[in-house]
């Protein structure tokens, strides 16, 4: 099978299920907002080798978290975590697909920083910025490097309704032109998306 | 009395004066191994070859050869007005002094271009560009940016690490040959205009004396001093992880650090071409 796994994990007293993810499911993991940073890091970033996370299942071989490949596949956007402060808003967009020597065209950059809305700031540093805009390089970058699944931490709560709408309908032209999975990871139980979620998933006390 | 209690307390105190050597070995031991493994980590991913086929990595290659290189130009052409010059000026002074003209070609190999010049630029790369260089990478893992670029597959050494070393050891290189060109240019001028020496018989001198071992003992001091120290400046940045605090400590260590090793390795080819 194709997809996203994980073994049942623990960390602080909370368990997250085994659970087995194919590439085009929606996944919505409600985990609550104290402990929600330190479990992606644990999820995502293991201090070792030995700690149960996820794994990637690509072609009939496993990939862990520490192994490149799985990266290339997984995509990640984190609160505040999207953009390379040294770099313009361009270089970051285009980083993931430069560095991956994967085939884009001008075109298809110009149609994308229309689509982002960032026409006009493209070339300014990335420096310090808000969240939404992390997480709209961040789905600019999706657009020009497609990843077989995206995994979401919910950015929504610190988002004008507005801004949360134009989040959303950007989520939404990009799982559709990238026919990528979405994992989801919010702290609220319930989340006004335009995606039907086919696993729903919280942490259960040990 | 008190003899009896210092006698009681002194193998406290011998103990305690051992166990802070056994630590500070220790700790020794362990940051050399995790250097050579930092080190080692990326004279690997260097050899493999692949940073060249990746643009990204290219780019970010550029911009600190356009940092490192070309924004010390002026800085460098400087220097050779002012050390370059005098030193090569105080060369033939002496040489002329003593009445051995001949001297001037041997003192312009064995010093200047053996030992100042590689010294020279080593120091001034460390002050302008190495302490830039340490500050942005703890920046990088302080701000938990490494961490994004694992996250986008991108592998930290190849595209952090790396490209600022061989930029470090291009520009080191190119600088070197550029100060002694300057300097030798200058001083030709400067002593034809002041009547000391016609600039034929200067050039003459200096080429008479110059030789391919001199050359290469200034591209192998070049290459071992800007790789290590920029690895220290490297190895340094990357371990400010979550503490801002530690960030003038490890930049301290980092430049400190890198200027020992400069002048170990200096004295260790010195005591070896002897």
């Amino acid at each position: 099978m194709n997809g996203l796994s994980w073994p049942s994990i623990k960390l602080n007293h909370w368990v997250l299920k085994h659970t087995q993810l194919s590439w085009h499911d929606h996944c919505f993991i409600h985990i609550p907002e104290s402990i929600q940073k330190s479990w992606l890091q644990h999820l995502f970033f293991p201090t070792t080798h030995t700690q149960p996370t996820l794994i990637l299942h690509l072609q009939q071989q496993t990939y862990g978290v520490h192994h490149p490949v799985f990266w290339q596949h997984i995509k990640v956007i984190m609160c505040h975590d999207g953009l390379l402060a040294n770099l313009t808003l361009y270089d970051n967009l285009l980083l993931p697909a430069l560095y991956h020597q994967h085939p884009i065209s001008n075109k298809q950059v110009k149609e994308v920083i229309t689509l982002l809305d960032l026409t006009e700031q493209i070339h300014q540093q990335a420096a310090e910025r808000d969240n939404e805009l992390h997480a709209r390089i961040a789905l600019g970058q999706c657009l020009l490097y497609p990843p077989k699944m995206i995994v979401i931490q919910d950015i929504c709560t610190s988002l004008s309704p507005k801004n949360k709408h134009c989040f959303y309908d950007l989520l939404h032209i990009v799982l559709q032109r990238t026919g990528a999975g979405l994992c989801y990871i919010s702290s609220s139980e319930h989340v006004s998306f335009p995606v039907h979620f086919s696993h729903q998933l919280r942490l259960e006390p040990v | 009395m008190y003899h009896m209690s210092f006698l009681r307390r002194w193998p406290t105190r011998i103990n305690r004066q051992a166990e802070r050597c056994g630590q500070l070995t220790l700790w020794m031991i362990n940051g050399i191994i995790a250097f050579a493994l930092f080190l080692r980590h990326i004279l690997n991913v260097s050899i493999r070859f692949r940073w060249l086929t990746r643009p990204a990595v290219i780019h970010v290659l550029i911009r600190q050869i356009y940092f490192t290189g070309i924004q010390s130009l002026p800085w460098v052409m400087f220097l050779s007005l002012t050390v370059g010059l005098l030193s090569i000026y105080s060369l033939v002074s002496f040489a002329q002094h003593i009445e051995n003209l001949s001297l001037i070609g041997q003192l312009f190999r064995h010093l200047f271009i053996v030992e100042i010049t590689p010294l020279l630029i080593s120091i001034f790369l460390l002050a302008r560009s190495g302490v830039a260089l340490i500050t942005e990478i703890g920046h990088i893992h302080l701000r938990r940016e490494h961490l994004l670029l694992r996250s986008l597959g991108i592998d930290i050494t190849e595209y952090l690490y790396l490209p600022r070393m061989i930029a470090f050891m291009s520009c080191h290189l190119v600088l070197c040959f550029v100060f002694i060109t300057l300097s030798i240019w200058l001083s030709t001028v400067f002593m034809a205009w002041n009547g000391d020496m016609s600039s034929f018989r200067f050039l003459s001198e200096l080429r008479r004396d110059s030789s391919f071992e001199a050359l290469m003992t200034l591209m192998f001091k070049s290459c071992c001093f800007s790789m290590l120290s920029c690895a220290i400046l490297l190895y340094h940045g990357s371990r400010m992880i979550s503490n801002p605090n530690l960030m003038p400590i490890h930049t301290t260590y980092g430049v400190l650090g890198s200027l020992m090793m400069i002048i170990t390795i200096d004295v260790f080819i010195g005591v070896l071409l002897w």
